[in-house]
């Protein structure tokens, strides 16, 4: 459905996009993680039409972004880092603007009802925009995205700045969207991506770093995997036992905690061997690497250099990074 | 371009600009043509019409200053830009919603002329001709605010410069002469209230007429020029 090759973005001597290449299938969701200053913002402002790329090719639905760019811009949806509202107008008149201003074909009445109706805001129809708070003014932009019913939607940070109800209400409409929608997401917020996402790219400095499912991610980066247990009893005794057990490499014990280095599928085996030994396991868990650890390890080193405070506003507060 | 030009309209009337634009011309015109017409005695409206370019320059950087800046400013050119609709037709909308405006201020002097066709005997021809000439420089002006609107986020900014080379433009027109021939020849090509004085005598020419419309082009080509190369650099 979308197509990136060899994008390349460079503002000045800063080069915030470097030489991209993915594809996002029908209906897939995809995940933008990265830093702030990845370059995940100017990579939607690109495929977009916001901003033109310095290198490279954009096609959508098999139509260049430059050949065909009303055609490729009728069939996005987009929401900018900042939703594009004008505060003096009521969410009415905003959304019948963005439907004259699209083109749309489609009964207005009832399309835009449709739209309000999923996003839920139908309440709020007449109030100024201006008077709305921070939620409501996020679901009014995914309304505006959503008029005209493209085929791909690009949300860029759609929960930033949400309060945690918010968040999961507007994750809930995200994922009832994809069920008919391709869509490209942009976030620093792990577990959302984890949530919603089909597949992940990981960004840092304008480069794919890693892509894969937010399962195998974890998976493949977490090593050849440890158990995490917490085992009352003698310590020595316990320690002796659970290295005995066959393909256990390695055994510590760290703030009360014994750190096991063997695959999760010897718990069984070392639940018994603990149990033999007199030690009772209050706690056992595989230590899978969460998407969060992956972030960091992959991103960590890079993420102070690939700092780019471009005037897209790429510059998020630290307030918003929750995991 | 509907879209914008219908929402742009809007906006002016639902904050105070438009109001602002047009209550002070009202009342700045009504001043003069009371000093010229009621207690001048004077039967002759392209006078206070005349008199009223400095309030247009003073004034069409209100009209103007938010036009593109203020797009740019609350990110909503993300929304005009991703739109399936041109450049041009954004520019234009914008364009032509402030001349709107500026013709609703233009109407509020038509009480005035019925006064004067009732009490004196007017010259329709040189009133036609000083309209229409004060529409035209009025359309310069506002293609000229709203390019200087474009080259920053900053309505502020774009205030300032625009109100300085209007007025620049406006007192250029009465500089001495020079005495080099190319200075001389380059100042009267830019001086663009200059021409104004022809309508306002009642001559209309082809010529001037084609300049002030060419200069509002050039305007507008290089507005759309600018919007153009913020998403290209």
């Amino acid at each position: 459905m979308i197509e990136v090759k060899n994008l390349t973005k460079r503002f000045g001597k800063k080069v915030a996009v470097d030489n991209l290449s993915f594809n996002v299938k029908s209906g897939e969701i995809l995940g933008f993680l990265g830093p702030n200053g990845a370059g995940k913002s100017t990579t939607m402002n690109i495929i977009t039409g916001y901003i033109g790329a310095t290198d490279g090719t954009v096609t959508v639905g098999g139509r260049d972004i430059l050949d065909e760019p009303y055609a490729v811009k009728k069939s996005i949806g987009y929401l900018p880092e900042q939703p594009p509202l004008y505060l003096d107008m009521t969410v009415d008149e905003y959304l019948g603007f963005v439907y004259d201003l699209k083109g749309v074909k489609l009964n207005k009445k009832y399309h835009l009802n449709e739209i309000k109706n999923v996003v839920g805001i139908s309440d709020v129809g007449g109030r100024r925009i201006g008077n709305l708070s921070k939620g409501y003014r996020q679901r009014v932009g995914l309304a505006q995205a959503l008029v005209g019913g493209p085929d791909v939607l690009i949300l860029d940070e759609p929960t930033v700045g949400l309060d945690p109800n918010q968040i999961i209400e507007v994750r809930g409409v995200i994922k009832e969207l994809a069920k008919n929608h391709t869509v490209i997401l942009s976030s620093h917020i792990l577990p959302e991506v984890s949530a919603v996402c089909d597949r992940v790219l990981i960004i840092d400095g304008g480069k794919i770093v890693a892509e894969d499912s937010p399962e195998n991610l974890s998976h493949r980066l977490g090593g050849s995997g440890s158990i995490i247990a917490e085992i009352e009893g003698d310590s020595d005794a316990v320690t002796a036992a659970i290295a005995a057990v066959e393909g256990v490499s390695g055994v510590e014990l760290a703030d009360g905690k014994y750190r096991i280095s063997a695959p999760a599928e010897l718990r069984r085996e070392i639940s018994l061997a603990v149990a033999g030994a007199g030690g009772t396991i209050i706690e056992m868990r595989a230590d899978e690497m969460s998407l969060e650890e992956v972030f960091i390890r992959l991103t960590g080193s890079g993420a102070e250099t690939a700092q780019i405070t471009d005037e897209k506003g790429e510059a998020e507060s630290e307030s918003d990074i929750q995991a | 371009m509907k879209a914008i030009f219908k929402r742009e309209l809007r906006a002016y009337f639902t904050s105070p600009i438009g109001y602002v634009f047009i209550g002070v011309f009202a009342f700045i015109y009504g001043f003069y043509f009371n000093t010229y017409v009621i207690e001048g005695g004077m039967g002759d409206i392209s006078n206070p019409l005349g008199s009223g370019l400095l309030i247009l320059v003073l004034l069409t950087p209100v009209l103007t200053m938010r036009l593109i800046a203020e797009e740019r400013g609350g990110k909503t050119d993300q929304l005009l830009l991703t739109a399936p609709v041109s450049v041009w037709g954004i520019v234009l909308g914008k364009l032509f919603a402030a001349m709107c405006v500026f013709l609703c201020a233009m109407a509020t002097t038509l009480p005035y002329l019925a006064i004067v066709a009732v009490h004196g005997a007017p010259l329709w021809g040189k009133i036609l001709g000083t309209y229409l000439g004060f529409f035209l420089l009025g359309t310069c002006f506002i293609s000229i605010g709203m390019f200087f609107s474009s080259v920053t986020e900053s309505q502020i900014i774009a205030l300032v410069v625009s109100l300085g080379v209007l007025l620049m433009l406006f007192l250029m027109a009465n500089l001495p002469s020079v005495g080099v021939g190319l200075i001389d020849k380059a100042i009267s090509l830019v001086s663009v209230t200059e021409r104004f004085e022809d309508f306002i005598i009642g001559v209309l020419k082809l010529e001037s007429i084609f300049y002030y419309l060419s200069f509002s082009a050039l305007f507008v080509f290089l507005t759309v020029r600018s919007v153009e190369k913020r998403r290209w650099s």
